[in-house]
């Protein structure tokens, strides 16, 4: 009685809007899902899990990492922080040494700005924006960006970290049902299919718009046209749904509009979105997902998280608080005590994340075979805001590029590389992405 | 010449060591005033004063200076200051005017902020050198006939709020049906019962009526137990009991799940309140994204339409399409009946969309509309689906600031675009009639028929909500909707109480702006506000009764304007302690328009909340140590005078058992390290120093400016626009509805370039 499944059916019926109250899957029409069903070898996917505020790493007085695994590529224990991923550290690569490069002064922001953009002050599309209109073009979804209490109170674009553009970001979607509708739901159309054509129109408007205006606002309105373009491909592309795809489901266990920036429902919106994001893959809607837990400098208070070790009634420790542990791993310090057990519990929800895409078959394999999960923050110690060494894990095998169960370490070498290596491992060829790079992180892939 | 060539010849170590203040030393890590101090500058440079210390040429013979100081830049300064040194988190620096030496002297102190040790030896002079001869551009220049700065032609498109309200306008749909609350109905069929009852996750699963149950009520004509019942939102299981002993899954429920004892539960899911509304079809329209330091979400260029505004959209223009032609007769304003079908068809394409899209149809958008229209099995259907394409088209969507082409090069917007500029300004939503016409017969092309157009907007009740949206965003007020607050100890904040304040400061705007004397001083100096019987106790006002908010004086020397309301206070303060540091930041960056730089790493975090210790005492790290003190001293100073507030706005005398010293300072009030000392005690005073200071009335039209542009001003470019329209402020006695007819006035509302 815990937990209240939502199903699809029933949750649009709920919803009470006649038009959504069709029973229809919008999915991928077969020759979309044919010319992915034979890959051509690589990964088929990037998922990007983001947690705020960096980890426990090297203290200000030169304290060890908290974080980094030690030991070598083949034999290396997992620290602290990594616990939860003991029993899936064999599908994981550990990262240790890469750096940001010099950002903003103030490094949540800039390293915000900088994570998957590569670029300084997200001066630069990001890598699953770049990867969403190349490698993901052909799902139907070309890009699903969910948060959980992400977008709280306002929109201030530092604070998320897909781009799609220079300077250019859009909130991600922060309510689950939301997300569903869109996903599963079926597009409202008046009368008998007059989609196409009413698209049509707004196509034609915005060519000619185009036309008119030559290099003013190009930029917007080719955004504005790549989405057009891709609704229109969804509105006239359906297909029934396939075997694989199971009737999805929404567990959303209370939350709603209403409570929807309760701190103690986090985890349940955080499980919700993971497994929204998991169907939607697993229905072939999209490849390229970023999964962002809150935001930079994350007012969310952590010590509200009900059945967790963080849980105390009386004290408020928000992520961001927690952060500022002082200048030592002091476990006489309570930031320090619940910083580490934060940042556990953002690790224990990777986990789930990869035994979920682990459990369902693809292929020879399993979904997580064919998929590459980079987990991120924007910085690497939450207290010294260094941009150094930052705690970067990559999951997966996707479809062969990856052989996980090992620690690698790349000191001196920018986090750029190991975002030009992503896009390779997805079959994108770049000779570089973002600033500072020199080229794919040598050992990282199998190719 | 001379002065540079002296400069860059000086040994660093003869230069002047930094001037303390007020007894602080600023050691080589004091990152504070560097910025600052350039900031000052650029802040105050004068419209009509030649530059005192100009940018020197740089000889030649210093090229190889400037080669090296190009990638000492790239790397150590560029992220902050721009790549051409135009600005970006760390002030412009293409305006410099204080010479080498100075530039120099705060690079090599203060550069980068936190670690100037990453610029030492001749670092320093090779990167001024770099950027005296790079990005020094001609001293900003106002020509005193006040010719300002055209805009950049742009595409805004609509914020949610501007499509919310612009739907509803153009659609004049009548209130969403409500929500009808759940029926429950069992068909006994043969049997007969004594008792039938609901038992779920909502009532504690009560075994019995008496114990909270819910009973049907038979009715023996339709032979049907049956019962209609409010149930809170969310998702629920329940049972139907039978005779308080037979449980079983609601048959007429298909939605089950299993119980956990090998049964099944029924699932009921509420989305919606009963009573309330039903769910807007645009609220899936994502929140406006906005860079981090503009305040406001009508921001032009950081908002685009991604896929997921597409869709959005998509969906609600048809359901929208759908809800409006059920009132043909509202929306077509001839009959389409018989043979008349062709020429009302057309009558309606270009009626309504020179309403959708604020100016005529182009000929082939209108021929575009008219074969989707006659397109269609109907005219009802063609209607819908004209309805829902227009919606959804992009100059619909984008508010049109391209104007045409003048002789001269520069662009004047069209007296369509202005119409759009205006209502949008003051209105928030598409233009109406008297709008459409004025703009038809050229009547917004000179300033006097915007002021006439401008006067009649702002009379009209439209713009109360539009200023109260403005003064919301620039105050950051609305976060106290959801700002998270300690339970245990703040149980009076409410989510009908966060409600109220927010409430209460829009209409205490409103009224001050509309109803008062319209001057900027009384937004901090007000004696009263609007309360009722949820507010007053936490404002420790008492005699207040009711739910409507009503203006009532405060009573309290230390309470007045807005930094006495709960929504400011709480919205900058944690949810279990206040923040000095947030309230101090708001004073500075929103109503000063200082800005300071983000904390330097490792720069702790906020003090823990200690049993036997004021905030202020907490904080004391912040001034005893010279690295935090040489920029908390602008920030905490400020908040300290508001700690009589607790973290929801309520009045306190004292914290943890000690009383409260609520004096504070509002140092630098005119320009960052100018040293100047402004003490005060508690919030009415000051209010008082705010609605008193130039700096506090210029940056409040800087602040409307953004808001009425899209995006931030540039300080050497707008000098004159923004002079210009500081002085018409002034001189109206710093009302606030002068300044908003004086914004449509200059000549830069109708250009661009």
């Amino acid at each position: 009685m815990s937990s209240n499944p939502l199903a699809r059916r029933q949750f649009i019926k709920a919803l009470g809007a006649g038009a959504l109250a069709l029973p229809f899957y919008r999915l991928a029409d077969k020759t979309l899902r044919s010319a992915w069903a034979e890959p051509k070898g690589g990964a088929r996917r990037l998922l990007v899990f983001y947690f705020p505020d960096g980890v426990a790493g090297m203290s200000a007085d030169g304290g060890a990492s908290l974080w980094d695994p030690s030991g070598s590529e083949r034999s290396f224990v997992l620290a602290d922080q990594l616990q939860p991923l003991s029993a899936l550290r064999e599908q994981c690569v550990f990262i240790k040494g890469l750096s940001m490069g010099p950002t903003d002064s103030g490094s949540h922001p800039g390293g915000a700005k900088k994570l998957l953009t590569g670029v300084d002050g997200g001066g630069g599309e990001s890598l699953d924006r770049l990867l969403a209109r190349t490698a993901g073009a052909g799902a139907p979804f070309r890009h699903l960006y969910l948060g959980a209490m992400a977008t709280v109170n306002s929109a201030s674009g530092d604070k998320h970290i897909s781009y799609l553009g220079p300077g250019t970001t859009a909130p991600p979607e922060d309510k689950p049902w939301l997300a569903f509708a869109r996903l599963f739901g079926k597009p409202a159309g008046p009368g008998d299919n007059p989609e196409a054509s009413i698209l049509d129109a707004a196509l034609a408007d915005l060519s000619d718009l185009r036309g008119r205006l030559g290099d003013t606002e190009k930029p917007k309105l080719d955004l504005h046209l790549e989405a057009l373009r891709e609704l229109e491909r969804r509105v006239k592309g359906m297909g029934p749904p396939p075997a694989s795809c199971t009737e999805p489901r929404l567990e959303l266990g209370g939350v709603d509009d209403s409570t929807a920036t309760d701190p103690a429902l986090f985890p349940k919106l955080l499980r919700a979105q993971t497994d929204l994001m998991v169907q939607a893959m697993a229905c072939g809607l999209t490849q390229v997902g970023v999964l962002q837990c809150s935001m930079h400098t994350s007012e969310l208070i952590m010590s509200r998280f009900p059945a967790t070790e963080m849980y105390d009634a009386h004290f408020d420790m928000r992520s961001h608080q927690a952060s500022h542990y002082g200048p030592s791993h002091d476990p006489a310090k309570r930031e320090f005590r619940d910083y580490v057990l934060q940042r556990r519990w953002f690790v224990a929800q990777v986990a789930y994340l990869l035994e979920q895409l682990k459990a369902r078959p693809e292929g020879d394999g399993s979904m997580l075979d064919y998929s590459l999960v980079l987990v991120c923050s924007e910085i690497s110690d939450g207290n010294t805001h260094s941009h150094d060494n930052m705690p970067f894990l990559l999951c997966g095998r996707g479809g062969g590029a990856l052989t996980p169960g090992r620690l690698l370490s790349y000191p001196g070498r920018r986090h750029s590389d190991l975002l030009l290596s992503i896009a390779h491992a997805m079959n994108q060829r770049l000779a570089s992405f973002g600033q500072g790079g020199s080229g794919p992180l040598p050992g990282l892939l199998s190719t | 010449m001379a002065r540079f060539v002296a400069f860059v010849s000086r040994s660093w170590w003869s230069l002047p060591r930094p001037r303390g203040r007020r007894g602080v030393v600023l050691g080589r890590r004091g990152g504070c005033l560097g910025v600052l101090g350039l900031f000052g500058v650029l802040g105050l440079l004068g419209c009509k004063d030649p530059p005192a210390d100009g940018p020197a040429p740089l000889p030649e013979t210093d090229l190889n200076l400037v080669a090296q100081g190009a990638a000492l830049y790239t790397e150590l300064c560029s992220v902050c200051h721009g790549a051409a040194g135009q600005g970006l988190s760390g002030p412009r620096l293409r305006d410099w005017q204080r010479g080498g030496d100075e530039l120099t002297r705060i690079i090599h102190e203060r550069m980068p902020p936190g670690r100037p040790d990453r610029c030492s030896g001749r670092c320093p002079e090779r990167v001024a050198a770099y950027i005296l001869s790079n990005f020094t551009a001609a001293a900003p220049q106002c020509d005193g006939a006040g010719a300002g700065n055209p805009g950049p032609r742009q595409l805004r498109l609509l914020t949610k709020r501007e499509y919310q309200n612009t739907v509803s306008a153009l659609l004049a749909l009548p209130p969403p049906p409500t929500c009808a609350p759940p029926s429950f109905a069992y068909a006994p069929g043969a049997r007969t019962l004594r008792t039938v009852h609901i038992a779920g996750s909502f009532n504690g699963w009560a075994p019995t009526i008496a114990g909270g149950g819910w009973p049907l009520v038979y009715a023996a004509d339709r032979k049907l137990w049956t019962l209609t019942q409010k149930v809170p939102l969310g998702t629920h299981t329940y049972k139907l009991v039978l005779d308080e002993s037979e449980w079983l899954a609601d048959p007429s429920n298909p939605n089950t799940q299993p119980d956990g004892f090998g049964g099944q539960n029924s699932v009921l899911t509420v989305t919606c309140e009963a009573g309330a509304a039903e769910a807007d079809p645009t609220a899936g329209v994502p929140p406006d994204s906005r860079p981090e330091d503009f305040p406001f979400d009508d921001h032009a260029q950081a908002r685009v339409v991604s896929s997921v505004h597409v869709e959005e959209y998509h969906k609600a223009a048809a359901l929208l399409a759908e809800r409006a032609v059920k009132d043909l007769a509202a929306l077509v304003p001839c009959d389409p009946s018989g043979d008349q079908a062709a020429a009302c068809g057309q009558t309606f394409v270009r009626s309504f969309g020179l309403r959708a899209l604020r100016r005529p149809l182009l000929p082939a958008e209108e021929q575009r509309y008219l074969t989707l229209l006659r397109g269609r099995p109907s005219f009802t259907a063609g209607v819908t689906a004209v309805v829902a394409a227009l919606l959804q088209t992009p100059s619909f969507l984008y508010r049109s600031e391209l104007g045409d082409q003048q002789p001269d090069g520069t662009y004047r917007l069209t007296g369509y675009e202005v119409a759009s500029q205006l209502s949008y300004l003051l209105w928030g939503t598409m233009p109406d009639q008297a709008l459409f016409e004025a703009a038809a017969t050229g009547q917004l092309a000179d300033p006097a028929g915007r002021e006439k157009q401008a006067r009649r907007l702002l009379a009209d009740p439209r713009s109360r909500e539009q200023l109260a949206s403005f003064a919301m965003q620039w105050l950051g007020a609305d976060a106290i909707l959801s700002s998270p607050k300690s339970e245990a100890l703040f149980p009076a904040l409410t989510t009908g109480a966060r409600k109220d304040m927010a409430q209460e400061t829009r209409q205490f705007v409103a009224a001050v702006v509309f109803d008062g004397t319209g001057r900027f001083d009384e937004l901090f100096t007000a004696d009263y506000s609007f309360l009722n019987a949820t507010l007053a106790p936490i404002y420790g006002v008492a005699g207040v009764t009711g739910a409507l908010l009503r203006k009532q004086p405060y009573g309290q020397p230390g309470r007045a304007g807005l930094l006495g309301h709960g929504s400011v206070l709480g919205s900058y303060a944690y949810s279990d302690q206040t923040s000095p540091i947030r309230r101090g930041l708001l004073v500075r960056r929103r109503l000063l328009c200082q800005e300071l730089p983000a904390p330097p790493p490792n720069a702790g975090g906020v003090p823990k909340v200690n049993p036997s210790a004021t905030t202020r005492e907490r904080f004391r790290q912040h001034a005893d140590n010279p690295f935090c003190s040489s920029c908390h001293q602008f920030i905490d100073g400020v908040g300290f005078g508001l700690e009589r507030f607790d973290p929801i706005g309520a009045a306190r005398e004292k914290e943890n058992g000690q009383p409260i010293d609520a004096r504070g300072d509002l140092s630098d009030r005119e320009a960052l390290g100018a040293g100047t000392s402004a003490p005060y005690a508690g919030g009415a005073e000051l209010g008082q120093l705010i609605a008193e200071s130039p700096r506090a009335q210029a940056c409040f039209v800087r602040q409307y400016l953004r808001f009425a542009r899209g995006y931030s001003e540039d300080v050497a470019a707008d000098l004159c626009t923004l002079d210009r329209l500081v002085a018409r402020f002034q001189a109206s006695g710093r009302r606030i509805p002068e300044l908003l007819v004086a914004v449509t006035q200059s000549p830069e509302f109708v250009t661009r370039r």
